[in-house]
Order: C-alpha cells, then structure tokens, then sequence
C-alpha cells in the first residue's frame, strides 16, 4: 500500500549547506507559524514525542518530509543518521561514521555570532565532543541567556530565539577558544566536515597510520586520547571514566583536544610518554602495585570483549613493547592477553607448557636463568614470560641430549667415565645452560654425537679372541680410568688400536671388546698420573678422613662447603679440599670430644656460648674452627 | 417517458457554468480594484475592507468567485502566489473558528492543511504570515453573516475584532459577502466600520425602477442567449418574451439568481422528459419547486399553463 505524499507547506524553506534536519524542520515550522515541531512531523506522518532524533528513526519517510518541506528526496535523505554496521553503536552522520553517542539530538547548542550571520543550525554543533563552533571558535551555549532553561527541539520561535521565553539569543557574549588553538581546532573540525573533500585533506596531513582511517576513525581516536592525555596528568575515578566514556563530553575542551591531537601527531614520542605518566599517576597510592589500577585507563583498549577500534587495534598492538622499554614492572599477574601473549614472542608458563610439551618443573627451574625470561627484573611472583624462541632452542636441546648414564649404557664403560670421552672430543656436550637447568643436570651429552661414537666402534669389530680389557689395571684414580677408557675408545676410532674380539655374552662395548695386554699396557703407560696432592677420594673415603657419614660429606660437596666435582652418583673430592675443610669447620663430634659431653648436648652449648653455627647438613650443624677454639679456650 | 435523471444532470450542471457580466458586478470588480490598489501603494500599512451585501442567490458568490478566476491565473498560482483567496466561512463561527477557515482554504490550492496546529493566537498569526507570504490581493470571508450568528453577541464582536486586526497587521483588504445582516457587526464595530468602504448592495431588482429594469432586462436577455448556445433550450430566447419575463421576476422576487435557478429548473425538467425546448408547463413546475422551498409563495405561470393548454 503506498503512502499518499502529503501536501507541501504553504511558506516553502530552503535548506542550507550542511544544516541539521532538525534545524531544517524547526525553521521550516517557524515560517509556517507552527510552534511545535511535531505538528510538522506529524503532517509527514512522523509520529513523535522528540522531534530532535527523527533524524535517526524515521528515514522511511523521507519522501514525505520531502514534499512536505518543498525540498528534494536527496537534500532530505543526506541529512538522516542512519545506522552503520547493523547496530545502534554507530551512525553515518553527513558522511562521516560516528558513534551515536556523538551526536547530540535532544538539545540544542548554538554560536549567537554565527546565527546572526546565518540563521540555521549547522551539523557541527550536534557533535558533542566539538563544544566550539568551527566557523567563529565560540564556545557554544546550550542555555537560553534569559530564562536559562535548555535550548531545545520541542518548540520553535526562531532559529535565533529561545524556544521558551522567545528572547533573542543573539545578545549574549559567551567566550571564545583561545586564539592559539583556532588552527589545530579548525583542522578538528574539519575531521567531521560534511564536505568529503574537505575530509580527506584533513586525514592526509595527519601521518600514518592515522592518515590511512576513515575521519570518523580518526576523531573517535581524538575523543578517547582526550581521556587518555587527563589520565596522564592526574588521577582520575573510575565512575568518571566510565561517565566520559558513556557519552559525557564535558572533558572534551578545545585545549585538551589539541593536546589529543597533537599526541595523535607525534605518536611514536609520545604514546610511550603517555603510558609512562599513565603508570606513574596509577602507580603512585595504597596499591600501588597493582597493574590492574597502574595502567587502568589503558587497559579498556586490552580487553578482548571490547569491540576493536582502530585506535584500540594499535594501542593493542604497541602497549606491551612501550611497557617493556619504559621498564613498567609487571607486578601482578594479569589476565590481559595482550600484556601477556604475544609480546615479541613471549610466552607465559601455561602457554609454553602447552605448547612445548614441558613439564611446569622444568619451567620452574629457568627461574634461576635470566637468560630466558623476557622481563626478570622486578619479578616477586605471579606473571613470569619466557622468550618463546629462546625457549624452544632449549627444549631442543634437552630433545637431542642423553645424560652420563644413557651414554654409558650405550658405550658400556661407567658413568662416571663419560665426561672424560667428552673432554676427548669424542662425543659433544650440550652447552645450553637453561637446558641443564631444566633437566637438572650438570652435564648432557649430545644424543646424534653418542650414537656416531658407537657406530663407529661398531664398525670397527674383528672376531679376534684375545684377553679382554681388565677393570683393576692398577691405576689410583678413577680419573686414571676414566683417561684408559677415553683413549682406547680415541684409538679405535682412529685406527691405532684393534679390537681383537668380542664377548658376545656381555653388553656394550667397554664389556664385550676384547684388546691386546700389551695395547693396553702401552696406554696405561701413557696416561699422565696424578700426584699426591692433586689426588682425590670418593665421598666414602673423605667421610672415614673426616669422621663424618658418607651422605654428609656428599651433601656438604653439593652444597658447596667442601669442594668437590660429581662424577655419576658419586663425587670426587681432591684432598687438599678435605684439608681445608677441616682448618675452616669443627663437627659436632669433635666438640663433644674437645669438651667432654655428648654429641646430642653440644647444639646447646653452643647455643649457650652464643656460637652460631655456620650452615647446617642434614641437621648436623657445622661450627666455626676459630670461633668455637677461642670459646673454648677458656672452657 | 421515463425521466431521464442523468440528462437532467448534466444539464443543470452546464448551465451552472454560465456567468453573465452585469453593471453590478462591473461596479464591484471597480470597488475591489480600488481596494486593491489602495493595498499595494499603502505596503505593510492598514488595510481596508468593504461588503458586499444582497439576498441569498443574488449572484454574491458567482461574482466573486468570477472575479478570483479572473485574476488565480495559472502564472499566478506557478509563483507561489494566491492573488484572491476565497474562504466561505462556516456556521457557528468563532474568531479561532475563523482563522481555521482561512488557513483551509490554502488546501484548494494545494498546501497543506495546517489549521488544526495551534492554538488562537497562533492561527491569527499564522494566517497573517500566509496572507503576507502569498501576496494575497484580496481576501475574500463568504457567508459573512454567519457571524452575526455565532453563539453569542460578545462572540460575534470577537470576530469582528479579529477582522479587524488583520486589516490593522496591513495583510491584505478584505471582501465580506452574506446577507443583509452582514452589516450588523459594522454597526456595532465603529472601528470597524470606519475602515470599510461604503457596502456594495445586490438589492432585488425592481421592475419600477428604470435602472433596475434596464438591468433586469439586459441580464436576462444575455442570459437566455447564453443557455441557447449550450443546446439544451432552443427556444430559450422566448423565455425573454414580457409574458415570461414578467412572471419570472415576479416569481424569483427581483432577484436574479433566483431568476436563473428558476430557468434552470425548468429547462433541467425539460431535458429530463428528453425535450430540448422549454414550456410553460415547466415554468411552471420549477415555480412549484420554488413554493416548495418557501421562496416564492404563488406560482405566476399556472393560470399561463392552463390557458395554454385550453
């Protein structure tokens, strides 16, 4: 069924360039001596109580407007709001998209000098972040001067008189935008023209990326750096921020637009500046650890439910690098994805366990390495991040490695031999100290090397029977041994020395290879023995020397108080280290000896005499020598 | 013969369309062109006004609407502009009642119809906007005497004040066609009065009276030859004959629409049987239908009709 277009006006209007539709309607009603415009509306079968959001509503009757105003369809259309993207979030208003909380449509805000030069309502006074008028850098008033009630769409008696008490608007002197800013806020407003052309002048002077985003893009970005630019200077509540972000514009000043745009000019310098004094101002309270309430205002632009604007798209996408050059601590644990993952390749420990398959502990011990953690200073607990490449070399590298024992299972020599073929060259070590720590070894041994070794000596099998290679071939040192084993198995590789048999019944090839007496006398003979002094002993042996247990002195090397090097489950400590250690420490039982109590009464003496004891193994506390003499001295 | 309704019809409504141009209204287009250019020399100063009184049927509303046509040209009308603006006024009326009649009158000219947004004072502004904006040479209240019976006196002077008013506001002179009693708001309205020229009178016409005869006359003599020429009385020429034209005055009382609704009647009777040339018989039955109506109150062409017919 078609609407029957209704009859024109009887005193026609014209519209002018870039005029509001409410304005065009309340002027056409005041030429026709109808105060209400929605009477006006109504004739064009627009039903309304608020005549100023037509624009936004009613677009279906734009014919009838139309011909109801003696104006084309075109001129009408041009001037309705409609909406973007399918959702009210945003609106094409002349051309430009805007959020709809933009546009002002329930109230009127007017420059008197421009009414008087021009008696209309031009779009840029409904932009409600613009609180100038572009043309005569006034601020706008949106109070009649007289009876001081809100200037509206309800009523008309004039473009240039109060709706309500029908005073002129016109005698009022409101202030103007300083002057030093009406270049930069004409270039503002230029970003919300209804003149495309216009428009993109404006976006290309702007640099990239910004010059590359629509100009409704570009000043929604203005607004929200506004906010920004306060959050920099000053605290600021939580409930304002959420009322400027919900269509409150009263931040929005002239100078505080130039100083967004001019952020937005020199991003590169000063976005970074930005979040530094956003952090500061956040930082600086009673939780002043908090990154939740350091970088709040920023964080809005982090979250993933919050729908991406080009401005939040870069944000996003530079916080986290700006975060970590400005040495921002990352105190607390976030769950912001963004100043979490990805970060230049950052990965947090959930996220690297699932990605590579490691096991939490193994993660846990790089805490000990700097090398791999993407920010180690200031860490306390909660967020750790880990290089993602750094760490995949490493796991890598634990993949590829075999410990002592895989490759003295493999060789069939002991474990404890293993190093020496390392230092021979014959196999390689895995060097990655962050692969050591997360497997907790001291040494690991490069798997690919291991297996060319044992193919080699393989390859080198001749069925000869002959006498095999005896274990007690009278030497003092494992090391000795471990030097025997490392140049037979060199020899062979390189040719100097025959294997003349195997014993099949045994397993690898220390076990089953079979070589001359005389060869292996011929190395024995080489190897460089160990002095006297550079002679060590197992931890058994320096337990019965030191009159200590075994697992004491093996802890006591592992912790470092008696010098010692692990060799398989076992430690080689020099005797020279045992010497040492007993001028630096006296045990307990040598106290009880030295005083005439029991061992069990000697923690408290000790206590008593105000002797604290020097570290602790297996609780057994070791004492000072010198401390606890000049005790006793006169005991 | 059954009646033929439809020729009858059509008939009447071709004889509607007849204007004859008569010395009265050759004096009231005369008085309305004075008025006219007393309103433009005198630009947005006060206007005046002036009536034009006569008994119902005596061409009031034929004139005017005679002389609107002559001057709502097409080019006219193409500007923007609605030089005569004819508003018949309603029953009962009030001064917002008024100002509503006026503003629906722009519908005619197709405008919207924007009289019912407002209240009073909004009205009587906005049709002294439209008067203005539509360089309205004249404004034309029809039926004027329906505001001498309006509800009550104080009413009737409201109105009189608010016509009043507008010729104050200089929109435009005002033309107020109705009945003798149209005159009685400008006895009672001085002011009003003295802003009105003298009143354009369609008394009946008098037979005795030379200067009314010699109207008479050349009215009805212009008048028959005109309804000839639209074929649906050959003979109607006869009708000027002093045995009729002394009945038909007698019967419509001087009053020359009733002289032609009386004609009209008979000559509609007439095609209505599927005749093209008027009797007396049908004289005669249209004055029947006058006495039916309470215009007249003797039938003046029976006794002619019976002697015809003998």
């Amino acid at each position: 069924m078609t609407s029957v277009l209704p009859r024109p006006l009887f005193v026609p209007v014209a519209p002018y360039r870039g005029e509001q539709l409410i304005s065009l309607v309340a002027r056409a009603a005041k030429e026709n001596e109808v105060s209400r415009l929605a009477k006006v509306l109504a004739h064009a079968g627009i039903l309304t109580a608020a005549p100023g959001f037509c624009a936004f509503t009613r677009q279906d009757r734009n014919q009838s407007l139309a011909a109801l105003l003696s104006v084309s369809v075109d001129e009408i259309s041009s001037r309705f709001h409609s909406r973007v993207g399918g959702s009210n979030q945003y609106v094409s208003y002349f051309g430009v998209v805007l959020p709809r909380d933009f546009i002002e449509a329930k109230f009127r805000r007017v420059s008197p000098e421009r009414l008087r030069a021009a008696p209309y309502d031009p779009m840029e006074w409904a932009i409600r972040p613009l609180s100038y008028c572009p043309e005569t850098m006034q601020i706008l008033i949106f109070e009649c001067p007289h009876c001081e009630r809100k200037l509206d769409w309800l009523y008309t008696k004039g473009p240039t008189k109060c709706q309500r008490c029908g005073h002129s608007l016109l005698d009022v002197d409101p202030e103007y935008a300083p002057a030093v800013l009406h270049s930069d806020l004409r270039f503002i407003a230029s970003l919300v023209s209804f003149d495309a052309n216009v428009r993109a002048r404006a976006l290309a002077k702007l640099p990239s990326p910004f010059s590359d985003w629509t100009s409704g893009q570009v000043f929604s970005g203005l607004i929200e750096l506004c906010i920004l630019t306060i959050c920099a200077e000053v605290k600021v509540e939580t409930k304002t921020l959420c009322s400027w972000r919900s269509g409150d514009f009263s931040f929005a000043s002239p100078l505080r637009l130039v100083h967004a745009l001019n952020v937005m000019r020199y991003w590169s310098s000063e976005f970074p500046r930005v979040v530094s004094d956003i952090a500061k101002i956040g930082s600086s309270g009673e939780r002043k650890n908090s990154i939740l309430i350091a970088l709040k205002p920023l964080l809005k632009f982090t979250r993933s439910n919050v729908p991406e604007t080009p401005l939040g798209e870069l944000i996003r996408e530079q916080l986290p690098s700006v975060i970590r050059m400005q040495g921002i601590p990352l105190k607390h644990y976030t769950k912001s994805k963004v100043l979490n993952v990805p970060r230049y390749d950052a990965v947090t420990t959930n996220e690297a366990i699932k990605l590579f398959g490691i096991a939490g502990s193994a993660l846990s011990r790089l805490h000990k390495s700097s090398k791999t953690l993407v920010a180690a200073q200031g860490l306390q607990k909660g967020l750790t991040l880990y290089d993602a490449e750094r760490l995949s070399y490493s796991i890598a590298q634990i993949r590829k490695s075999v410990g002592h024992h895989a490759v003295a299972r493999i060789l069939g020599i002991p474990a404890c031999f293993v190093g020496t073929l390392a230092d021979r060259g014959l196999i390689n070590r895995i060097s990655d100290a962050d692969a050591l720590l997360m497997t907790q070894a001291k040494e690991s041994f490069d798997r690919e090397s291991v297996h060319a070794l044992c193919v080699k000596l393989e390859e080198s099998r001749v069925n000869l029977p002959n006498a095999g290679i005896p274990i007690d071939s009278g030497l003092n040192e494992r090391r000795e041994e471990a030097l025997v084993w490392a140049e037979i198995i060199a020899s062979v590789i390189d040719g100097r020395l025959q294997i003349r048999g195997y014993n099949d019944s045994k397993r690898g090839f220390a076990k089953r290879a079979l070589v001359r007496q005389a060869d292996l006398d011929y190395i024995v003979r080489k190897i460089p023995k160990t002095s006297v002094e550079e002679r060590s002993v197992s931890a058994i042996i320096a337990a019965q020397v030191l009159r200590w247990s075994d697992e004491r002195v093996s802890q006591a090397a592992r912790e470092g108080l008696i010098a010692g090097s692990k060799i398989g489950n076992d430690f080689s400590i020099p005797l020279a280290a045992i010497r040492s250690f007993r001028d630096r420490y006296v045990l307990p039982n040598e106290i009880a000896v030295l005083v005439g109590c029991r061992i069990r009464q000697v923690s408290s003496l000790m206590r008593k005499m105000r002797i604290p004891a020097v570290a602790t193994v297996f609780h057994c506390s070791i004492y000072s020598r010198d401390q606890a003499l000049a005790a006793f001295k006169n005991f | 013969m059954m009646f033929d309704a439809t020729r009858a019809g059509q008939c009447r409504s071709q004889l509607d369309e007849i204007v004859i141009d008569t010395p009265r209204y050759q004096e009231l287009v005369t008085k309305l062109n004075i008025l006219m250019a007393h309103a433009e020399a005198r630009h947005d100063e006060p206007k005046r006004c002036v009536l034009l009184v006569g008994p119902s049927q005596s061409g009031k509303s034929t004139m005017i609407k005679s002389f609107a046509k002559s001057l709502n040209t097409a080019d006219a009308l193409a500007r923007h502009e609605i030089p005569v603006l004819h508003v018949t006024l309603m029953a009962n009326i009030t001064r917002k009642q008024a100002m509503k009649n006026i503003l629906s009158a722009f519908e005619k000219y197709g405008y919207e119809d924007v009289s019912k947004d407002g209240d009073e004072a909004e009205l009587t502004i906005r049709v002294c906007k439209y008067l203005r904006t539509g360089r309205i040479k004249l404004l034309v209240l029809d039926e004027f005497h329906h505001v001498v019976h309006s509800e009550s006196n104080k009413i009737a002077h409201s109105v009189g004040e608010a016509i009043k008013w507008l010729l104050i506001e200089g929109a435009c002179p005002i033309l107020m066609a109705g009945t003798v009693e149209a005159q009685k708001p400008f006895a009672s309205n001085k002011q009003l009065a003295k802003r009105a020229e003298p009143p354009i009178v369609l008394a009946p016409l008098d037979l005795k009276n030379p200067n009314d005869h010699e109207v008479y006359l050349k009215f009805l003599s212009r008048f028959v030859i005109q309804v000839e020429r639209t074929g649906w009385a050959i003979n109607a020429r006869t009708l000027f004959m002093p045995e009729y034209a002394g009945p038909i005055h007698q019967a419509s009382g001087g009053v020359l629409g009733d002289a032609c609704n009386l004609i009209k009647a008979a000559i509609q009777n007439a095609a209505g049987e599927g005749r093209d040339s008027v009797g007396i018989s049908d004289l005669a039955k249209a004055n029947d239908g006058m006495i039916s109506l309470g215009l007249c109150s003797e039938n003046y062409f029976h006794k002619m009709a019976h002697t015809a017919e003998a």
